[in-house]
């Protein structure tokens, strides 16, 4: 066999392993990376036990060297992890995600204000280490909340769209509906009653006893708007008056939790990287 | 000279064969190399000549005993061994082995070719050229392929996983077949 052949093979081979390890290692986190998440989560004063539910995602390497095994959100005990399990495998990494309770009881012991506000968290590793590191910015808020309006059914498909439908349980007027978030999302963020664009002109919304009211919402990020990469729950605040005109505000939750494809998840990990070193 | 060729194909038969009885190979790779080196000795006591060869088998041989035990990922990885490490470390055994082996066949196919233009037979001394071509290029082709499973999805990483490891065993089928039809033929 010719010896120039022998060579090239050689050079070959060496630049496809170089090649390949030079571009695993760049793709390597040094620990867990947490998506941006802007969430307003509210807690209705009036429940006396129980817990109310959140998630966060985060990244990690495919082989899972280091995991985050414990969470704490900065003078709120009443916050505790429960559960994670894997969302998705890329060529990279895991997306996982981790369950939160809040656990109302002491949050409502907590006297010390009526809404936090979370711009960072502290992350327990596999690895013994401890870690800072920016969640987005998560509120949560005392609200009272009315039983005039009761939810009936609600879901979301992966496309970003997803629908709340809600009963009277008296005669009502549903007179606004308040987006409340902590990131601005009227740009990307669309919602209709009853099939109307959410404006002012709609309002307002009359049900009977026992009518229904269906709210539909539809997510966009048009381009490569790196904002459709962060997690969002809006906290849609329905706001109307009874029979007897007492006024009365439901909650509503309008999630986003996004799909990625590796190209996104590459571009995901390379921006929360230069945040997150 | 059979016998010594028998040697080479029983040795590299039982490096091809694993038999794992509670996580102990009963049939050793150190063995099988050991078996080869004695053959490419009695070989050479007779006149062929596979220069290089001998310390690549010694150092094959080597190599392999820790493969002896398979000492199971989970175990490793509880005495504080990453799984990338050993994920890399499974790799990197793997081009070793592989370069190794691909020295150590070409070298033999060499000496054997070598002394079938000796006896003046055409046919076998082309199917020896042909082998050491195919071999040799077969294998470097595995080789630039392999790393790329680090990079790709789970998917598509296993099935080249799976796709190599069975290429590479059919290529090792190939040689021992060669082997084989060169001691039929003497």
């Amino acid at each position: 066999m010719k010896k120039k052949w022998l060579i090239i093979g050689i050079l070959l081979v060496s630049i496809s392993w170089i090649g390949n390890y030079t571009i695993f290692a760049a793709k390597q986190l040094p620990h867990p990376l947490l998506l941006k998440h802007y969430y307003e989560i509210p807690i209705n004063v009036d429940m006396m036990s129980g817990t109310i539910d959140f998630r966060l995602s985060y990244l990690v390497n495919r082989n899972e060297e280091i995991d985050i095994t414990g969470i704490q959100f900065p003078g709120a005990d009443w916050i505790r992890k429960t559960s994670s399990h894997n969302v998705q495998i890329y060529n990279h990494y895991l997306l996982k995600t981790m369950y939160l309770s809040i656990d109302v009881p002491l949050l409502k012991e907590d006297k010390k204000m009526d809404d936090w506000l979370f711009k960072n968290v502290t992350v327990y590793l596999s690895n013994g280490q401890t870690k800072t590191l920016p969640v987005g910015e998560i509120r949560i808020v005392k609200a009272k909340e009315s039983e005039l309006l009761e939810q009936m059914a609600g879901g979301g498909s992966s496309d970003q769209t997803g629908f709340n439908q809600w009963e009277a349980n008296q005669p009502l007027k549903i007179k606004d509906v308040q987006i409340s978030s902590t990131k601005p999302v009227d740009a990307w963020l669309k919602i209709s009653v009853n099939g109307k664009p959410l404006t002012q002109d709609i309002f307002p919304v009359t049900l009977a006893k026992g009518k229904r009211v269906q709210f539909n919402y539809e997510w966009s990020f048009p381009g490569q708007d790196a904002n459709g990469f962060h997690l969002y729950q809006v906290n849609a605040k329905i706001l109307g008056e009874g029979e007897n005109r007492q006024p009365f505000l439901r909650s509503m939750y309008v999630q986003y939790f996004p799909y990625f494809t590796n190209k996104e998840i590459n571009d995901v990990a390379k921006q929360l990287r230069g945040e997150q070193q | 000279m059979k016998q010594g060729i028998g040697l080479l194909f029983w040795g590299f038969f039982f490096v091809l064969i694993d038999i794992n009885v509670m996580r102990i190979d009963l049939i050793p790779d150190f063995i099988g190399y050991f078996m080869v080196l004695t053959g490419v000795k009695k070989l050479e006591a007779q006149g062929l000549a596979f220069p290089r060869v001998r310390p690549i088998l010694i150092l094959l041989a080597i190599l392999s005993i820790p493969g002896t035990i398979q000492w199971g990922t989970i175990n490793l990885i509880d005495q504080g061994v990453q799984p990338t490490s050993l994920f890399h470390l499974g790799i990197l055994s793997s081009l070793v082995f592989m370069s190794l082996h691909l020295m150590v066949g070409v070298g033999i196919l060499q000496g054997l070719r070598k002394q079938a233009l000796e006896m003046e037979n055409q046919s076998l001394a082309s199917k020896g050229q042909q082998g050491i071509y195919s071999y040799t290029v077969s294998t470097f082709l595995l080789l630039l392929i392999y790393p790329f499973v680090i990079n790709t999805s789970l998917y598509v990483g296993t099935l080249l996983f799976i796709g190599i490891g069975i290429a590479y065993i059919i290529i090792q089928l190939i040689f021992l077949f060669f082997l084989r039809s060169f001691r039929i033929s003497l």
